[in-house]
């Protein structure tokens, strides 16, 4: 089996791993109003992607394999001064039950749903992927400066109880959490400037790192909620309907009760080298009383923190189902809360050759990247439906694409 | 369901199949030292000094060195005076029962003192009164004085209550007593007298002395130093052998130097008021190879007389002897250039060697002391011919191959040297049982500073060297077996004119500023 081959049914294989861990963006989002008494749907998937960094990079990181200099050159110029890299794996699976009227003057059922979600988010400078991935030989004479990166990184895992509007299909959940893994790091100023002979290093630093000091599978609870609202308007000419979706997911706080190791340093370190009474005799550096970490201006603590959880809310035109048009629109955008990820817009068509059959096209901006291309398939059989979808359809051909994505969805109906 | 369940199954086969390693390149640099090494700290620590804009070596060290407290030693000496009578005897109040003159033997060794003053020391005095009243102690030392005034104590030692003295203690401080040790003759040594006088309470009952009845009193000299003594210190003999030992050059593996010609002198100096005579047994020195060569001369094995020293207090005099080795009375010159790391200086030396001729007016001061101190003086001009010194550090660095590693690099040691000396280093890497895994030679030399040009800042002559040490990877995949490195260093003055090995002068101020960088690459991966 060819390598290149191998890599694409891998990621596959995670994506339909994280399924059933998990809940994930699927595009488009289609909307099928047929009554129903009973539904599961399993989904997941992952998806990453950068302004700057190509696949080559990334899926090495993924898969493993010897990233040559080629390889590295190929990214770096691509950076600007400011970019993005970041990636989702999520999934879930969720039971909808319309039948059981939850209140008896409302047409209320209720769902269940778990799932596992890993956000990863970095806003960089060029010079951190440059430090990164040649080391600091060839800034001699410059100044590195990583001033402004942004980083954070969440796992977690999470329980659901919510009610379903049987006709609408809106809905809304409580949903716990368990965070499992959680680091962030700030670095508002970061500058490493050495002189050309390499003789002296001055580094100006201000910023925080935040990390989990325990190993513990559940270091932290979280209380949030997931909203699904659609709403008709009338559309086109014709007096048609469509719906515009809102949806948010994930929106909440989590308390971190195991505690984080917090460093925090807002400093300026000149090294020249050491003397050699620092390396040998009785006042040597390396002495059991002294800390590096001290030398350097930086403050360990241990913490307890709240923080936001990585949610996200999603407006737009979805697609519907039911609808006898063959071709129909759909499109919108995702925010979420933090800097390092972009206002996320996208936008594309659906075409149903078929009542049983959904293929579209769509393209997408923002987020951790920019301009990216999507195409899905949807098949119903029955009271099975199946869908596959990747936002970013480069990334399946080319290894100078920035990310790579796949998407599944298995929905059963009765 | 059958289809998907085995979808699925295969799916998780190849989602747990274990992921390759992500490995890149990535090239780092940083220093590592900055330092100047220089002869300055050893200006004012007697080993250097300038002399006409060069170094001169300007040694100085006591070998040996006597004072009052070592020569003159008073031991814990406790006086005892019980007095008991044969038969019983009536006592009426106010009576005096015992007045009695004693002469005490302070029970000092090897030395007849006659007179001394006390820079520290205690009396614990204690009187014990077995009588049925109270008893009046009076207890005089006629020899023991301060600023004029005799040491005399009065106690009043209450009643006995049935088997129990009535017991009174004190302590006395004698700093700056002065204590007269010739005994009630006034001839003797070592003696001190007492006057003790006991009387029974005037307002008291009339009582009867038993037999049994012993009145007491304890003086014990305690913790005594004294400032001053005289009489005659005896026929002391000291005689040991000292070593020195001179650490830097434990390092010299092999090579020649060639010494300028010099002088090194043993100064006696004597602060005590006693005649003597001393001798050199031997001097030896052994190098780094096991070499041993003992200085020859007429200085050796003869006796030499030490006088007397002169005046007292603050005119105190001692007597100075300089017994000097030189080119042209011994072989000062091979000695020194034998390079030894241990020194061994052995000595005789002898008080009153002709028997007490003061009439025991051997006197020693608070300042006095014999000492012996060796000084050596010649320019710091220096011939090397290869001069290898080796020094051995111990180093553990691990790097796990299936982790991030240094996978290739190079050490760079940039130096500016102002002295007339060039080196050639290699490091040896050794692994525990000190077998040599890998040498790595200096890519150049550290140039002489003949070879460099005039620095404006310094007015020195400074060559600037950079040698680079190359890590391979051969060396790096070994160096967790590493466990010392050592830095061998081959030494050359040569004249870059006449290509020859010639003695060269270090200029005052010389100096070796060096800066030793790394520049790694490192294999990362993740």
């Amino acid at each position: 089996m060819q390598k290149n081959k191998l890599n694409k049914l891998i990621l596959l294989a995670v994506a339909f791993a994280s399924v059933f861990s998990a809940n994930a963006q699927l595009l488009p989002i289609s909307y099928d109003t047929t009554e129903i008494s009973h539904e599961i749907i399993i989904d997941g998937g992952v998806d990453y992607y950068s302004t700057a960094i190509e696949k080559d990079i990334t899926s090495k990181f993924i898969r493993g394999g010897v990233i040559t200099n080629d390889i590295k050159d190929n990214s770096f110029a691509k950076h600007g001064a400011i970019n993005r890299f970041g990636g989702i794996g999520a999934g879930s699976i969720e039971y909808r039950n319309y039948k059981t009227k939850i209140f008896k003057k409302k047409n209320w059922g209720f769902l269940v749903k778990g799932g596992y979600n890993a956000f990863f988010g970095m806003l960089y400078s060029k010079d951190l992927f440059g430090i990164a991935m040649y080391g600091n030989e060839r800034y001699r004479g410059e100044t590195i400066d990583i001033s402004g990166t942004n980083m954070s990184f969440m796992a977690y895992q999470k329980l659901g109880f919510g009610l379903i509007d049987a006709k609408t299909k809106s809905n809304i959940s409580f949903n716990f959490y368990n965070i499992s893994n959680r680091t962030s790091a700030q670095l508002r100023t970061f500058e490493l400037t050495q002189d050309l002979a390499g003789d002296n290093i001055e580094i100006v630093m201000d910023g925080s790192v935040e990390l989990s000091s325990s190993k513990k599978f559940n270091q932290g609870i979280g209380f949030g909620v997931d909203l699904d609202f659609k709403i008709p308007i009338q559309w086109g000419k014709d007096d048609n309907t469509a719906y515009i979706q809102f949806q948010a997911q994930n929106v909440g706080f989590a308390y971190m009760y195991e505690k984080q190791q917090v460093y925090t340093f807002d400093t300026t370190f000149t090294f020249s080298g050491l003397n050699l009474d620092q390396l040998v005799g009785d006042n040597a550096l390396f002495g059991d009383s002294i800390s590096v970490l001290d030398s350097l201006g930086i403050r360990s603590t241990e913490k307890n923190r709240t923080v936001l959880l990585p949610g996200f809310i999603q407006i737009g035109k979805i697609v519907d189902a039911l609808s006898p048009k063959k071709l129909q629109s759909f499109f919108g955008m995702r925010l979420y809360p933090t800097l390092i990820y972009s206002p996320f817009i996208y936008a594309g068509l659906d075409f149903k050759p078929k009542k049983w059959l959904h293929l579209g096209i769509n393209a997408s901006y923002g987020g951790f990247g920019k301009l990216k291309g999507g195409i899905y398939a949807s098949v119903r059989f029955s009271d099975y439906s199946i869908g596959i979808a990747t936002e970013n359809v480069v990334g399946f051909v080319s290894k100078k694409a920035n990310g790579e994505s796949l998407f599944i969805k298995l929905r059963w109906a009765i | 369901m059958k289809r998907i369940i085995v979808f699925l199954v295969v799916s998780l086969v190849f989602a747990s199949c274990k992921k390759e390693q992500t490995i890149w390149e990535s090239d780092w640099s940083t220093p590592l030292i900055s330092d100047t090494l220089s002869l300055d700290k050893l200006v004012n620590d007697s080993t250097f000094s300038e002399n006409a804009g060069f170094y001169q070596l300007d040694l100085n060290r006591t070998l040996f060195d006597l004072n009052i407290s070592e020569l003159i030693s008073i031991p814990d000496t406790t006086l005892k005076n019980t007095f008991t009578f044969a038969a019983s005897l009536p006592v009426n109040a106010g009576t005096d029962f015992v007045n009695a003159i004693e002469e005490n033997d302070m029970n000092i060794q090897d030395v007849q003192l006659k007179n001394i003053i006390l820079k520290s020391g205690f009396i614990d005095i204690k009187v014990q009164n077995p009588l049925p009243t109270i008893a009046i102690f009076t207890f005089n030392l006629p020899g023991v004085t301060k600023n004029g005034s005799t040491f005399s104590k009065i106690y009043y030692a209450p009643a006995a209550i049935g088997a129990v003295d009535g017991v009174v203690t004190e302590t006395i401080d004698l700093t700056g007593y002065q204590i007269d040790l010739t005994g009630i003759s006034g001839g003797d040594f070592n003696l001190l007298r007492s006057q003790i006088n006991v009387k029974s309470d005037p307002a008291g009952p009339n009582i009867t002395i038993t037999p049994s009845d012993i009145t007491r009193i304890d003086a014990t000299f305690r913790d005594v130093k004294v400032n001053y003594a005289r009489g005659y210190f005896g026929n002391k003999i000291i005689s040991d052998t000292t070593e020195v030992l001179i650490d830097a050059l434990d390092a010299v593996a092999s090579g020649t130097a060639d010494l300028p010609a010099s002088v090194i002198q043993f100064h006696i100096e004597n602060g005590i008021k006693v005649s003597g005579q001393a001798r050199f047994e031997n001097v030896s020195n052994e190098n780094s190879a096991g070499n041993v060569l003992t200085l020859s001369g007429p200085n050796i094995g003869t006796n030499f007389n030490m006088d007397a020293a002169t005046g007292s207090w603050s005119t105190l005099t001692p007597s100075q002897k300089v017994i000097e080795f030189n080119s042209t009375n011994s072989n000062i010159e091979a000695y020194l250039e034998n390079l030894g790391k241990k020194h061994k200086v052995g000595y005789t030396m002898q008080m009153n060697p002709w028997g007490n001729v003061s009439g025991s007016w051997d006197e020693v001061f608070p300042n006095s002391k014999l000492s012996i101190r060796m000084t050596a003086t010649m320019p710091l001009a220096i011939g090397l011919d290869n001069l290898q010194l080796r020094d051995t550090f111990a180093i553990s660095l691990v790097q796990d191959p299936e982790k991030t590693r240094v996978k290739s690099g190079e050490l760079i040691l940039q130096a500016s040297n102002s002295f007339p000396i060039s080196g050639e280093i290699t490091l040896h890497l050794l692994d525990e049982n000190g077998a040599i895994l890998h040498s790595i030679v200096g890519s150049s030399i550290l140039q002489s500073s003949l070879t460099g040009s005039l620095d404006a800042n310094t007015a020195l002559l400074v060559a600037n060297s950079e040698l680079r040490f190359v890590l391979s990877e051969a060396v790096l995949n070994d160096i967790n077996s590493v466990q010392s490195v050592i830095v061998d260093t081959r030494f050359n003055s040569i004249n870059p004119i006449t290509n020859l090995v010639e003695q060269q002068s270090i200029p005052f101020g010389a100096f070796l500023a060096i800066k030793l960088k790394t520049k790694f690459t490192t294999e990362n991966k993740f």
